[in-house]
């Protein structure tokens, strides 16, 4: 039987060695490497890399540093093609940042799409980035019927709600129903109402003016790593928790169900909580990258309780972390907040399989308390790199690498996901690391 | 009522309201009721700021009190005697940023602590927010905002506080999960809040 540690191994190599991509250059190939062993290493806790890794954490960044607007770049693909494209260029992180983070308007115009704004959309001011909109687009009462058929209630009850151009699926046939030939015409049948075939179709039309956007984004980033810049993440997923109060239930009510639906907030939390593991499993298979980007939210400081955060958080969400690593995939969740109250869960992964990104929780104490346990990866200030001068990054910077940096274990990065920003301050952040970030 | 004011604090929720109703019938004071409701919350306030209860208790405890209230006033002739305002207070979330759920959980807890809240929305033009202060004469202003992309307009609204000679009269409070010293220090507001009770506790140091 193969164990975590040999699927694991296999997967860096495969991450080291991509399947297929042509390197245009053997320095380009020497970049690569470097920069992806440089990022195992520190992952692994076994040896120290040879300098702390630069690891981007930004979504618009890159558009804003070349004087681009986000909804340029939503509305044309290739004006945030060429926007990374300068920005691998000028600004030499240890890894890229998917692109796909950025998303196309129009298939979300030709969906109806409504969890979200952009700008222009809904009070979004044009030079602004995307919004969720706060709001229930489930009731408290519904988490049995999610639990008991989460599909079906996705199909037919959650993304009508969100997607209107998709609301004949409130019609779509059960899909198990499927069985046997009694039940052949009853579910056939189904497909011939008109409006659900006006769905299908928008469906289908979104579907492939979003295709279209996946293969210019997914050429970029291989041509991106052919020029010695590896993905920063192959997968993604999330806190189980968090899938049902981020953008399921509004955070007034997702505060309520604490108190007013335990029960079936629990029992949803149960059902999802495999289904979230498989989805990065699934992403880093297809990907090829073994790093799993999992944003945290409602588990943070301030929200809840830590014993709510026993019952309804943390259990789950280690399920999920432990069904990646037992695939031979590298967690990455990120700490966004605060997280001084739930610091020594972070070492319940094996050493050496986590990296986690942190926010405003002090780095320095969690270095001494869990820094021979996991990565860390952060947490230069948000607020800094708008309002602060470059002085300011440097001696910031310096700090970590003095505190956090000893023995490895860490990458330098913002602590907070960056949309604008200074050139002058993301250069002294890069320029500081490269200078005194060796080991 | 000791144990309307207990039910609350404990988040009792359907015993708050049964309670409620119950006092109600037996035909208690109705100010006496919502007095019950303030002791309670007073007490969650309390455990708020000694870490015991997080914003998921102050949620509910608004619920709790929103719910009460509407079952109380209709009993109340002339309305409810709230002690005298402790001041009043402008806020906004700042041009450019429509963020809202700290900024109303703000609200809120500023509210039932006494001062006179009053709330102008989402991405609030600085100009609106300065004619404001001008005409209503707050004793603070209080700029929300989640984005970095908030941090000028709330220079500008500090700024422009000072060229309408208004900066003295009004202190400025910045409010939003990725305020710090220096975003205080960029924007030359007086001083920033990144929970809900810190706002009251500055509030309440003020003369």
């Amino acid at each position: 039987m193969t164990t975590w540690q040999e699927k694991r191994q296999a997967r860096f190599e495969a991450w080291l060695n991509p399947a297929g991509l042509e390197f245009v250059s053997p320095s380009a190939k020497a970049d690569y490497q470097g920069r992806v062993q440089r990022i195992i290493d520190a992952i692994e806790l076994k040896k120290t890399p040879d300098r702390i890794p630069l690891y981007p954490n930004h979504t618009f960044m890159p558009i804003y540093l070349m004087g681009k607007r986000p909804v340029d770049a939503m509305r044309d693909v290739k004006v945030g093609i060429e926007t990374f494209e300068k920005f691998i260029d000028e600004y030499p992180f240890d890894a890229l940042q998917p692109i796909g983070l950025i998303n196309p308007i129009e298939p979300m115009e030709m969906l109806g799409y409504e969890l979200y704004r952009w700008p222009g959309v809904g009070g979004v001011p044009e030079s602004s980035v995307y919004r969720y909109v706060e709001h229930d687009w489930m009731e408290g009462t519904e988490f049995k019927a999610l639990a008991q058929d989460p599909t079906n209630f996705w199909l037919r009850t959650y993304i009508p709600r969100f997607c209107k151009s998709l609301s004949a699926f409130t019609s779509l046939p059960v899909a198990t129903n499927f069985i046997e030939l009694p039940n052949f015409a009853g579910f056939v049948a189904a497909f011939g109402n008109p409006e659900l075939q006006k769905s299908l179709k928008a469906l289908m039309e979104a579907g492939t003016k979003t295709l279209e956007w996946m293969m210019e984004v997914g050429a970029f980033m291989g041509r991106a790593a052919a020029k010695g810049h590896p993905s920063s993440a192959g997968g993604f997923s999330k806190a189980p928790f968090d899938i049902l109060t981020d953008t399921m239930r509004s955070m007034k009510s997702a505060m309520l169900d604490l108190r007013r639906h335990p029960e079936g907030l629990l029992e949803a939390i149960s059902v999802l909580t495999p289904l979230a593991g498989q989805m990065a499993i699934d992403a880093m298979d297809q990907a090829g990258n073994p790093l799993v980007f999992i944003p945290l939210h409602k588990g943070a400081d301030g929200f809840m309780s830590p014993a709510q955060f026993e019952k309804f958080y943390w259990p789950s969400l280690k399920k999920v972390m432990a069904m990646i690593v037992e695939a031979g995939g590298v967690p990455v969740p990120f700490a966004e907040g605060g997280y001084s109250q739930r610091i020594d869960y972070l070492k319940d992964m094996p050493k050496g399989t986590t990296a986690w990104i942190i926010d405003k929780t002090d780095i320095v104490e969690l270095k001494k308390r869990v820094g021979d346990h996991c990565c860390l990866i952060g947490n230069v200030p948000g607020s800094m790199f708008h309002s602060g001068a470059p002085a300011d990054i440097e001696q910031y910077c310096r700090n970590l690498i003095d505190k956090v940096g000893p023995g490895g274990g860490f990458m330098m990065a913002s602590g907070t996901v960056l949309d604008e920003a200074r050139p002058e301050m993301i250069h002294a952040m890069i320029n500081t690391t490269m200078k005194y970030g060796q080991y | 009522m000791q144990d309307l004011t207990n039910a609350m604090a404990e988040m009792m929720e359907d015993e708050v309201l049964a309670l409620t109703d119950k006092y109600l019938a037996e035909g208690k004071p109705p100010q006496a009721i919502l007095d019950a409701f303030q002791a309670g919350m007073a007490e969650i306030g309390k455990r708020y700021e000694a870490g015991e209860y997080f914003v998921a208790e102050l949620i509910m405890a608004g619920e709790m009190m929103n719910a009460g209230s509407e079952k109380i006033k209709p009993h109340l002739k002339g309305g409810p005697q709230a002690g005298p305002s402790k001041g009043r207070v402008l806020v906004a979330t700042v041009q450019g940023d429509i963020h809202d759920i700290g900024k109303n959980i703000a609200v809120t807890i500023m509210e039932l602590a006494g001062y006179e809240v009053k709330n102008l929305g989402e991405d609030v033009p600085t100009a609106t927010i300065i004619e404001e202060v001008k005409a209503w004469k707050p004793k603070m202003v209080g700029l929300s905002g989640l984005l970095t992309l908030a941090y000028d307009p709330m220079k500008a609204v500090v700024d422009g506080l000072k060229e309408a000679g208004l900066r003295d009269s009004v202190k400025v409070l910045l409010g939003g999960g990725q305020i710090d010293d220096y975003v205080l220090k960029f924007t030359g507001a007086d001083v920033y809040a990144n929970d809900a009770m810190a706002n009251v506790t500055y509030l309440n140091g003020l003369k």
